[in-house]
C-alpha cells in the first residue's frame, strides 16, 4: 500500500492557492479589525477606521479614516486622521508582530464631533479595563473632602447638638484603639505566661541555695564536678529562659509602637473631626488654601480625573517587564481562553510604532488656531522589550492669532519595573475658559492667558501641578442677576454671594494652582490661588470675631464628645506601654541576677581545685 | 437534512475502498479539526498532511464532524490544560522560544483553547486511531451486511447526493 498520494497534490497546491487568495481579498478587512478591536480594547471606546491597505512588496501600510472615540464624551472622538502611512518590518510579520519604522501622519484632528456614539455597550467586555481605569480615578474624586464655601452657621444661635459622637473619627479611632489595646494585652499575657521565667529563676536561686558557702575540698573531685554541671545546665536553662523573654518583649515593643503610631493619629482625627463639625453647622475655614479649594476644587478635579485615568491607561496599554502578559483571547464561538504574549528582549515587540511625525492645522481666528507639528517614538506594547522610552511632541509652529507658544510634550518610561511617566503642556496667550464658581455664586471668565500643566508618575506616586494665569479676568453674575445688597442677614447665602462678589469682582490678575501628590491610588489635592486669598480677607473683616465665637462652640462640642473616649484609650495604651514591659524587665533583672550569683558559684568551685578543669 | 449528511458520510466513510487502518487513521487525523479552534495554522499544516497521506478522506471528515460537538464541550477542559502548561514556569523558556519565533505564532499556541485542545489531541491520536479502526473492522465484518438489508439504509444510500458520489468514485456497494 502506498503512503503517499502524489495525485493529491494538484488539489493541495489548488487548496494553498485558494488560501493565499483568500488572503489576499480578506488581509485588508482582517487588519481593519483587528486595529479596531485593538484599539477599543486600549480606549475602552469605539475605534473607527475606514480602510486598511496592506502593500506587502513595498512594505507599506495606509490606514485611512481613523477615528478614535473620547470614552469620556462618546459624541466626541479624541483625534481623527485622515491617512497613516507605516513603512513596515516584514521580517517582524512572520512572528506575527507589527513594527512600523516610521509612521506618516495626515490630516490630524482633534476633539471633532461624531455622527454616531461611540460608546460600547455597558457589558462590553472590551469597555471593563478601560471603564475600571476611569472608575478607580472618579472613586478617589468622589472620596475625596473638599472643603465648602457655606456660611450658614453664622449670625444666630448655633446647634451644636446636632453633632454625634458617632459621626466623629477620633471616637471610632478611640474605640478602635481601646479594643485593640485589650486583644493585645490578652496576647501579650498569654505570651509572657508561655515564656514565663519563673522556673528557671527559681531554680537557679535554690541552686545558690544549695550550694551556700561549701567548700569545694569538702565536695570531692565527683561532687565539684557534679555541682559545677548543675550550675551550667541551670545558667543554660536561665539563657533560655531569658531569650524567650526578649523575644516576647521584641515583639511587644513593636506591637506598642504601631499603637503609638496609631495614637498619634488620635490628633489628626481631632483636627478632622473640628473640620467636620464647623461644615456641619456651616461655618467655613479662613484659610485661604480651603476658601481656594472649594472655590476651584470642582474645576481642578475634572480636570485631574481623566490625567489620572490615562496614567492607569498608561500602565495596562504599555505595562512594565518581561512577564507573560494575559489577555482574553478572540472572539469566536468556541470558547475564547486566554492568550498569553511571552515578551523577550533583542526581539521584536508585538507592536511598536518607532518614529511617527505628523503636521496638522487648526482653523479658525481663535488663539488656537495655527500649524502644529507632532512627533512620536517608541509606541508600543512591550516597553521592556524595545527598551527605550516613548517621548512625544507636539508645538505649534505658526499661529494664525495670539501670541503663542504653545508645546505638549512628554516621556512614558515602562523599561523598566518602576515606571516612570512625565508630561508637560505650556501655553501661552490662549483663550482660557470660564469657570463656573458656584459656590460664589459668580463666573471667572478667565479670557487670555497661560496654562502650565505637567504630570509625573514614578512607581506608585504621582505629582502634578495645573497651573493658570490671566490679568485680564472678567467677572459676572452666575444667573445674569445684580448683586446681592450689603445689608442682606448675616451668613444668609445672599450675605456671602454678595460678600464674595465684592472681595473678588475687582480682581483682574488671577492665578490658580492646583498641586495633586501622592499615592496613584488616593493623592491628595492642594489648591491656592490669589481669589481664595481676597475671600478669606475679606471673611477674615466681616466674620472673624463670629467665627471665632461658633468655632469656639464647635470644638468644646467636639471636645465633649471625644475627650472621655480619647482619654479612656490613650490611658489603656499608657498602661499597656508600662504594664507588660514593666512586668518583662523585672523578669529580665531577676534572670540576670541569678545567672551571676551562679557564675560566681561556678568560679569558685573551679577557682577550688588548682589544675583541674571541671 | 444535516443528520442525512452525517448518516451518509458514515456510511460512505465507513464502506469506502480503504483498508480500516487508512480509514482510521483519517478519523484519528480529522479529529484535529473537530477538537482544536479552526482557523489556526496547525491545521492548515493538517489539512495538507492528511491529502497527502494515503488516508481515507471522508474518515477525516468523519472525523472532523464527529469531533466538532465533542470539540466544544471539552473546551473548559481544554482552557484549563492550556492555562497550566502555558502558565508552568518550567515551560517558559520554550513557549518564549515559540512565541518569538518566525511562523510559529501564526498557530495561536499561546491560546490557552488552542494549546491545550492540540494536546489533548496529540495524547488522544493514538487511542482515536486503534478505536476507530477496531470499529471499523467489527463493523464491516458484523454490522454492515445487517445494516445493508435494512429499508432505511437503502433509502440512505440511495438519496441522489450519495449516488452522485459513488457514480464519481466507481465504488460499488
Amino acid at each position: 500500500m502506498k503512503v503517499f498520494r502524489w495525485k493529491a497534490l494538484v488539489p493541495l497546491g489548488l487548496f494553498v492557492l485558494l488560501v493565499v487568495l483568500g488572503w489576499t481579498l480578506f488581509i485588508d478587512r482582517l487588519i481593519r479589525l483587528g486595529i479596531e478591536a485593538g484599539g477599543t480594547a486600549a480606549v475602552g471606546a469605539e475605534v473607527d477606521l475606514q480602510s486598511a491597505r496592506l502593500k506587502l512588496f513595498q512594505a507599506s501600510l495606509v490606514l485611512k479614516g481613523l477615528a478614535v472615540t473620547n470614552p469620556r464624551a462618546p459624541m466626541t472622538n479624541l483625534f481623527e486622521v485622515d491617512e497613516l502611512n507605516l513603512d513596515i518590518h516584514l521580517r517582524a510579520l512572520l512572528e506575527k508582530k507589527f513594527v512600523a519604522e516610521t509612521m506618516a501622519v495626515r490630516g490630524l484632528r482633534f476633539n471633532t464631533p461624531r455622527k454616531t456614539s461611540g460608546a460600547l455597550p455597558a457589558k462590553s467586555k472590551a469597555a471593563e479595563p478601560a471603564a475600571a481605569d476611569r472608575s478607580a480615578s472618579e472613586d478617589w474624586a468622589h472620596r475625596l473632602k473638599l472643603p465648602s464655601l457655606a456660611l450658614q452657621g453664622l449670625g444666630g444661635k448655633v446647634n451644636v447638638a446636632g453633632i454625634g459622637a458617632d459621626s466623629l473619627r477620633s471616637v471610632a479611632l478611640a474605640r478602635s484603639l481601646a479594643a485593640r489595646g485589650d486583644s493585645m494585652a490578652g496576647a501579650w499575657q498569654r505570651q509572657i505566661a508561655a515564656a514565663d521565667p519563673r522556673p528557671a529563676i527559681d531554680s537557679g536561686k535554690a541552686l545558690v541555695a544549695r550550694l551556700g558557702n561549701t567548700d569545694v575540698r569538702r565536695l570531692g573531685l565527683a561532687g565539684a564536678r557534679d555541682a559545677a554541671n548543675s550550675i551550667r545546665t541551670t545558667i543554660n536553662a536561665i539563657k533560655a529562659s531569658r531569650d524567650r523573654l526578649t523575644a516576647v518583649q521584641k515583639s511587644v515593643t513593636a506591637q506598642a509602637d504601631s499603637l503609638k503610631a496609631d495614637a498619634a493619629a488620635l490628633d489628626r482625627a481631632r483636627q478632622d473631626d473640628y473640620a467636620y463639625a464647623r461644615r456641619q453647622v456651616q461655618i467655613p475655614s479662613l484659610d485661604p488654601k480651603d476658601i481656594s479649594a472649594a472655590l476651584f476644587g470642582p474645576a481642578a478635579l475634572e480636570r485631574m480625573v481623566p490625567a489620572l485615568s490615562w496614567v492607569r491607561t498608561a500602565q495596562r496599554v504599555a505595562p512594565t517587564g518581561l512577564a507573560p502578559q494575559q489577555k482574553a483571547g478572540p472572539k469566536r464561538r468556541r470558547m475564547a481562553g486566554t492568550t498569553v504574549a511571552f515578551p523577550k528582549t533583542h526581539r521584536y515587540p508585538t507592536v511598536l510604532v518607532e518614529f511617527a511625525e505628523g503636521s496638522f492645522a487648526l482653523g479658525g481666528q481663535t488663539t488656537m488656531a495655527g500649524d502644529y507639528l507632532a512627533r512620536l517614538t517608541g509606541l508600543t506594547t512591550e516597553p521592556a522589550v524595545y527598551g527605550k522610552p516613548l517621548t512625544f511632541l507636539a508645538r505649534r509652529s505658526n499661529a494664525v492669532a495670539g501670541p503663542h507658544d504653545i508645546e505638549v510634550a512628554g516621556a512614558l518610561d515602562h523599561t523598566t519595573d518602576v515606571p516612570r511617566d512625565s508630561v508637560r503642556a505650556d501655553l501661552a496667550g490662549v483663550r482660557l475658559p470660564a469657570f463656573d464658581l458656584a459656590a460664589a455664586g459668580a463666573r471667572m471668565d478667565l479670557r487670555t492667558g497661560t496654562v502650565h500643566v505637567a504630570l509625573s508618575r514614578s512607581g506608585d506616586q504621582v505629582a502634578g501641578h495645573w497651573q493658570v494665569r490671566s490679568d485680564s479676568v472678567g467677572w459676572s453674575r452666575l444667573g445674569g442677576g445684580a448683586p446681592p445688597a450689603a445689608n442682606a442677614p448675616l451668613g444668609s447665602q445672599a450675605w456671602l454671594d454678595g460678600l464674595v462678589w465684592r472681595a473678588v469682582s475687582s480682581l483682574k490678575d488671577v492665578e490658580v494652582d492646583a498641586a495633586v501628590s501622592g499615592r496613584l491610588e488616593s493623592p491628595s489635592v492642594d489648591i491656592s490661588s490669589n481669589v481664595g486669598g481676597a475671600v478669606a480677607n475679606a471673611l477674615r473683616q466681616a466674620v472673624a470675631g463670629e467665627v471665632s465665637r461658633v468655632e469656639a462652640q464647635v470644638k468644646a462640642r467636639v471636645d465633649s464628645l471625644v475627650g472621655g473616649q480619647v482619654d479612656a484609650a490613650r490611658a489603656k495604651l499608657a498602661a499597656l506601654n508600662t504594664g507588660p514591659l514593666k512586668t518583662i524587665t523585672d523578669d529580665q533583672g531577676q534572670l540576670d541576677g541569678v545567672q551571676a550569683q551562679l557564675e560566681q558559684k561556678l568560679r569558685g568551685l573551679t577557682g577550688g581545685l588548682p589544675g583541674i578543669h571541671l | 437534512m444535516l443528520l442525512l449528511k452525517l448518516l451518509q458520510q458514515l456510511i460512505k466513510a465507513l464502506n469506502s475502498e480503504g483498508t480500516p487502518g487508512q480509514v482510521a487513521a483519517g478519523i484519528a487525523l480529522g479529529s484535529v479539526f473537530g477538537l482544536t479552534p479552526l482557523l489556526n495554522l496547525h491545521n492548515l499544516v493538517l489539512f495538507g498532511v492528511a491529502l497527502i497521506l494515503n488516508v481515507s478522506l471522508a474518515g477525516v471528515f468523519l472525523g472532523w464532524t464527529v469531533f466538532v460537538p465533542v470539540g466544544f464541550a471539552l473546551d473548559p477542559l481544554f482552557d484549563a490544560v492550556g492555562s497550566k502548561l502555558l502558565l508552568a514556569p518550567g515551560l517558559k523558556g520554550l513557549w518564549t522560544a515559540l512565541y518569538n519565533a518566525p511562523v510559529v505564532p501564526f498557530t495561536n499556541f499561546n491560546n490557552t483553547v488552542v494549546l491545550g485542545s492540540f494536546v489533548c489531541w496529540v495524547v488522544l491520536l493514538l487511542p482515536i486511531f486503534f478505536l476507530a479502526r477496531w470499529a471499523v473492522a467489527r463493523y464491516r465484518e458484523h454490522i454492515y451486511e445487517r445494516l445493508r438489508k435494512l429499508r432505511f439504509f437503502q433509502a440512505v444510500t440511495a438519496s441522489g447526493w450519495y449516488s452522485t458520489y459513488k457514480s464519481l468514485t466507481g465504488w460499488k456497494l
